[in-house]
């Protein structure tokens, strides 16, 4: 069955993160199967408008007002005309979110229900309990997710932590972890220079990345240790802590910043590398730990979240997020590299053997009808064609589940929203409630056959057109 | 010289010269007077029975009101045509119903490219055609309803550039 998806989420490129890389493949991978995709998002600066993608996936770039950090001003009803309008003339079955941070894709998965259609959810990071922006983040999420199909998650701490806040039913929450093209991380061990042990760490400089551990611990590994030097890349509001601790450490020659890395030349840093550092004081998954094995990188990363699930043992070294505990994890991982006690350039292969497709197809038999849990990690490395048949084999089931469901009865929609606590179960109430007239008000003003209907892209014919006419020219280079 | 031309919906195309120039016109679907000039002339009625004297007494309210009326009235678009001449160019034209016309050439040599794009317009999304002319931004027009646009399009690219096969066009 062929579904027209939509994803909406305020994290899209040009915003460089694991979600928006998270979108996009998981995107590509159900355009090959067949299935119209489209992007919602908010406009980046002067990228308004509709633009297309490869393979013909279409990005609408919504003008919102942007508040911190590309998320957006969560006005409720302003968004729903818009959205309406670009749900019926692209003729959307299923709209699917992602991001707990993104109110585009709370306010996109109260409308579709409103308007019948099936939505689903995709939570990409851990949340606290405790501090104010936490609690009210946890309740938004309990009041989006009280009424939605289906819930992903990117781990099962990822799962966990969702259960608990947004009080689900683990039944109804499943596990597809992130994918990772195994083939454009090849590892390339005579990159590294052979008379320094070279520390890569690339990741966005934000406070939650650890980048406070990082600047406390580099010092000391650089004083204890003579022949041990640093590569940075990546950008944010930290960076200039680091460019103060090399000032004042006077690192210059040991601590190189490259500042913010595309993804295409993250490869080629990685290559450089022999160990790679990751200090993340919170991460549901840790995709950049996969890719950096993958490359041939031993890893050391804090204990957090989901990370203990990614990879095994033997590849990695864990610290507490702390910074004494992270000095010995790091000695400890420069020790194994001087005397070559691992072989890091083998980790792709290794992967690839324990991880076979037979392996993955017995954990695959285990999924049934309702879609229970789903322990993914094998095709993450073991290569682009079983990560792509496993993904969206995966998330077929996710949509086939949904679209079997009837769509709920307003009054079935009232109860579920009033169950959400003493208060805030009223005031939900009343949002959904007038949620559902704006929707009449707005199927009056402008109503269903008003709206034409998107021109579908011909994916066949550009496929074709690419495979006869771009493969003979690729082979005569 | 004999000119064919045909008809569709508010479309009118004329083929001046067979292959070498094509004049697109597309008519405004929108009435000169509308509903909401039906509902002014009635509120207007029903002020002028209930108390005449408030009329005489604001004259230069009454006045303005008018006048920016008549003046709304002035600048509705009547229609806009699209003439496209082989290796001369492109001219945009806009006609009111005050009888103003505002035009603009583009000359062949600036011309880049003709291309229908979507965009966002208040609560919808309206495709238009964009002539992309070279060191500026490019000069939309014509929003309208897509079977009119795929005409104007295609007879556009076909004089323009006849060297180009389009491939993801269905003929």
């Amino acid at each position: 069955m062929l579904y027209n998806i939509c994803m909406v989420s305020d994290f899209f490129y040009p915003n460089m993160g694991g979600v928006e890389s998270h979108l996009y493949l998981l995107s590509q991978c159900l355009i090959l199967r067949g299935h119209k995709v489209i992007i919602i998002t908010h406009a980046y600066g002067n990228r308004t408008g509709v633009r297309y993608l490869t393979n013909g996936l279409k990005v609408y770039y919504v003008p919102t007002l942007v508040i911190h950090n590309e998320a957006t001003l969560p006005t409720i009803y302003g968004f729903f005309p818009l959205f309406r309008n670009i749900l019926i003339r692209e003729s959307i079955n299923i709209v699917h979110g992602h991001g707990a941070f993104s109110s585009l894709c709370h306010e996109g998965i109260l409308h579709s229900k409103t308007m019948g259609l099936k939505a689903c959810f995709t939570d990409h990071s851990l949340f606290g309990f405790a501090d104010a922006s936490s609690i009210l983040t946890n309740k938004l999420l309990k009041f989006t997710l009280s009424d939605i199909d289906h819930v992903i998650c990117v781990s099962h701490t990822s799962k966990e932590n969702t259960v608990l806040r947004a009080a689900l039913s683990p039944r109804n929450v499943s596990v597809i972890p992130n994918a990772v093209v195994a083939s454009q991380f090849q590892p390339d061990p005579s990159a590294a220079d052979p008379n320094w042990i070279t520390i890569v760490v690339i990741s966005r400089q934000v406070y939650r990345k650890g980048m406070d551990l990082l600047v406390a611990v580099i010092p000391r590994i650089c004083s204890m240790y003579h022949n041990v030097r640093f590569i940075i890349g990546g950008d944010g509001p930290k960076r200039i802590d680091l460019e103060q601790m090399r000032e004042k450490h006077l690192l210059h020659d040991r601590v190189e910043l490259l500042g913010p890395v595309k993804h295409h030349q993250v490869r080629n840093i990685l290559i450089q590398g022999n160990i790679f550092l990751n200090t993340s004081l919170t991460e549901a998954f840790c995709i950049a730990i996969v890719e950096a094995a993958c490359a041939g990188l031993l890893v050391v990363s804090t204990k957090v979240g989901g990370v203990p699930e990614v990879l095994p043992s033997h590849m990695i070294n864990y610290a507490m997020p702390e910074e004494d505990d992270l000095m010995i994890a790091v000695s400890k991982a420069i020790q194994m590299i001087k005397i070559g006690e691992v072989d890091p350039s083998r980790f792709n292969d290794e992967l690839k053997d324990m991880y076979s497709w037979s392996n993955v197809a017995e954990r695959t038999e285990k999924v049934n009808h309702a879609l229970h849990d789903i322990y993914f990690y094998a095709h993450l490395i073991s290569g682009l064609n079983i990560s792509i048949c496993i993904y969206i084999y995966i998330s077929r089931q996710v949509y086939d589940s949904i679209s079997q469901s009837q769509p709920s009865p307003l009054i079935e929609r009232l109860r579920r929203y009033y169950g959400c606590g003493l208060y805030a179960g009223k005031i939900f109430c009343m949002v959904m409630a007038l949620d559902y007239l704006f929707w009449r008000f707005l199927e009056f003003v402008f109503p269903k056959d008003s709206i034409e209907r998107a021109q579908p892209f011909p994916y066949k014919r550009y496929r074709d057109y690419v495979d006869k006419v771009e493969e003979p020219k690729a082979q005569l280079k | 010289m004999p000119t064919k031309s045909y008809t569709k919906e508010n479309l009118t195309c004329h083929v001046l010269v067979e292959n070498n120039s094509l004049e697109y016109i597309v008519k405004s679907p929108v009435p000169l007077f509308g509903v909401v000039d039906l509902l002014l002339g009635l509120s207007a009625a029903i002020v002028s029975w209930t108390s005449p004297s408030l009329v005489h007494t604001h004259p230069r309210w009454v006045a303005a009101i008018a006048l920016i009326w008549i003046w709304s009235k002035y600048k509705t678009i009547h229609h806009e045509s699209l003439l496209v001449m082989r290796d001369i160019g492109i001219q945009v034209k806009t006609v009111y119903w005050g009888g103003s016309v505002v035009s603009k050439f583009i000359s062949r040599r600036d011309i880049e490219d003709v291309v229908i794009n979507e965009g966002i317009n208040f609560w919808q999304i309206k495709s238009y055609i964009a002539i992309l002319v070279k060191d500026q931004e490019k000069m939309n027009l014509l929003p309208s309803l897509r079977p009119v646009l795929l005409d104007v399009y295609q007879g556009t690219r076909s004089v323009l550039f006849p060297a180009q096969q389009s491939l993801f066009l269905k003929k």
